[in-house]
């Protein structure tokens, strides 16, 4: 796959700390030219949004999906084929879990790549990226924290549930396989809707806006969620319209096949972009972490019109993807 | 409790007569006796003593350790009869007392300290095959799933023809539990192993320590946490005795992530 990090690249950082993870993994590996701004988009993190209709809670980002099966898909586009321990279950895990992540991290850890983990200090995503066996501490970092954590605690952090993602080993791919396997994954987001077991009323991709502004409207918006949904999506926003650019950048100069889907690509970027100078204006009225007031009904109302006009220039982004996605679709790797 | 036992239960002149009590169903002496009135508990204790002396002596093969059993049975019974929701399960409610009553005297050994009397060794008694399940590494996944096999296998414990490996893995597993419960305070030991071996509930727990029941959840909740944390410690130390012996290293740490 083609790099796309430029120096002095800015896109290094990102609220979505499973893309921050992910990127600090590769960092370490044969692969580390992969840009956040690859990873944020091979893997669909940049094109996801899950909003619980009433509240706005503060989990609608990792809520409603299978971690390990999404993680994995997204890295595989990337080239890694990695390994994920545990389950956001709110179960710690039991002494055998425990052990056999400790294994994982070691082992990763003695190849010379760190694990990505979740609640380690924060429940965020973040990297385990050493050990010490006499101290019984792991080196982690994750969003709140650069520290020690020790090994009984991994898996009993504030939520108490353990998730781990390693890499096990790499592979060569090809950038319009690659890119066609993420669009599969960002349509199905956008359109499908995850269900829930305890059926929360949580709504992911362009169902995910409408849920949005129903929450707003009902005025039943907790506080710093919103926020963090707004901080998250918005930032997200940012990076898809980013790797669009990038993307339809290298394509004009690529395959015909490339070039022929370069323009598509170049329209989705313009219509991401729209979505995350929206959602500025959202992340302006309800900072993270103070929040604002979301439940006021005047702030309520501009939101509402903010998000309304994010999801309109959305659904246009997504339509440009669907007409990549067919495109691709019909032909083989092989013709690319 | 122990000055209960020695209390005849006396009717009183409000109290019905002998005869009157003789013609009043279970569940009409189950309503009285929740009001307290011992005359309608004594009717229902002369009714059911004999099948409760049963159930007890089938659990412990020794007719001595059932009445014991049955009398502790019994004035558990007595004072909790508030607990008792529907009046029409006063049998089945009276079973599973003197059932625990029982568990709790194998467990603790009652009159025979930790040994069984003879009689106990035969014949195999009649129990689900729950209690047949040999305690296996992967049942260590839940300290509860643990306890709650152990519960079940404590009066199995010395039975001939046992499968030897689940005797042992029995034996290892209450080994383990009994190593583990050091890290609690003499209270949370006790009221953990009346709920996790006495199966008692939190509301008989709480009469027999003379606290509330809200303590007692709390008690056993805070109990469960350290027994837990205790055995992950154990098996983390095992785990890195494996990894040392094995040569792996000791300590490696990356350079700190660039981002």
């Amino acid at each position: 796959m083609a790099p796309s990090q430029c120096l002095n690249d800015t896109y290094t950082y990102t609220h979505t700390s499973a893309g921050q993870a992910m990127f600090r993994m590769i960092a370490y590996t044969d692969n580390r030219s992969l840009s956040l701004v690859d990873v944020m988009g091979y893997s669909s993190l940049a094109f996801r949004i899950n909003i619980h209709a009433e509240t706005v809670d503060i989990a609608g980002p990792y809520a409603s999906f299978n971690w390990g099966d999404v993680f994995k898909r997204g890295m595989m586009n990337l080239g890694f084929n990695c390994r994920a321990i545990g389950a956001p279950n709110f179960t710690p895990p039991s002494p055998e879990e425990l052990q056999e992540a400790l294994r994982f991290t070691q082992n990763c850890i003695d190849h010379g790549v760190p694990v990505m983990a979740w609640d380690l200090f924060v429940p965020e995503f973040g990297v385990i990226y050493g050990y010490d066996d006499q101290q019984q501490q792991l080196t982690c970092l994750d969003t709140a924290q650069d520290g020690n954590l020790p090994y009984v605690k991994l898996g009993r952090g504030r939520i108490g549930e353990l998730f781990l993602m390693g890499i096990v080993d790499c592979f060569e791919v090809d950038e319009t396989c690659a890119w066609r396997d993420a669009l599969e994954m960002i349509l199905e987001h956008a359109f499908e809707h995850q269900p829930r077991h305890d059926q929360e009323p949580y709504r992911n991709g362009l169902a995910g806006y409408e849920a949005w502004m129903q929450a707003l409207r009902s005025q039943s918006v907790e506080v710093v969620g919103n926020a963090y949904n707004a901080l998250v999506v918005g930032d997200a926003r940012m990076y898809a319209a980013e790797f669009l650019t990038r993307l339809a950048d290298r394509w004009r100069n690529g395959s015909p096949l490339q070039r022929e889907v370069a323009p598509n690509a170049q329209a989705a970027a313009t219509h991401y972009r729209e979505v995350a100078r929206h959602l500025s204006g959202l992340r302006a009225s309800f900072p993270f972490p103070q929040g604002g007031t979301p439940n006021d009904p005047a702030t309520a109302r501009t939101a509402i019109e903010l998000l309304r006009q994010a999801g309109v220039a959305e659904a246009s982004g997504i339509e440009q993807l669907q007409a990549m996605h067919q495109r691709l679709s019909r032909e083989d790797s092989h013709v690319t | 409790m122990d000055n209960m036992l020695q209390q005849p239960i006396e009717p009183t002149h409000e109290q019905a007569s002998e005869a009157q009590l003789a013609a009043i169903r279970d569940d009409a002496l189950v309503e009285l006796a929740k009001t307290g009135d011992h005359s309608a508990f004594g009717e229902l204790v002369r009714r059911h003593r004999a099948r409760a002396c049963h159930w007890a002596q089938r659990l412990t093969h020794d007719p001595y350790a059932a009445e014991d059993i049955v009398q502790d049975a019994l004035v558990r019974a007595f004072l909790h009869m508030g607990d008792l929701m529907d009046n029409q399960r006063f049998m089945p409610w009276l079973r599973r007392i003197v059932s625990n009553q029982a568990y709790m005297k194998l467990r603790r050994g009652g009159p025979y300290g930790k040994e069984l009397p003879f009689t106990s060794y035969a014949p195999a008694m009649d129990r689900s095959r729950d209690m047949h399940r040999p305690l296996t590494g992967e049942t260590w996944a839940s300290i509860d799933s643990v306890l709650d096999q152990l519960c079940h296998s404590i009066a199995d414990a010395h039975k001939p023809g046992c499968d030897p490996v689940s005797v042992v893995l029995r034996k290892e597993t209450m080994a383990g539990i009994r190593e583990l419960l050091h890290c609690l305070t003499k209270r949370e030991r006790a009221i953990f192993e009346s709920y996790f071996f006495g199966q008692l509930s939190p509301a008989e727990i709480a009469a027999l320590f003379q606290t509330s029941t809200s303590n007692v959840y709390n008690h056993i909740s805070t109990a469960k946490r350290k027994v837990q944390q205790e055995r992950i410690k154990v098996q983390v130390s095992m785990y890195l005795k494996t990894r040392r012996a094995s040569g792996l290293p000791l300590a490696k740490v990356l350079p700190r992530p660039p981002y």
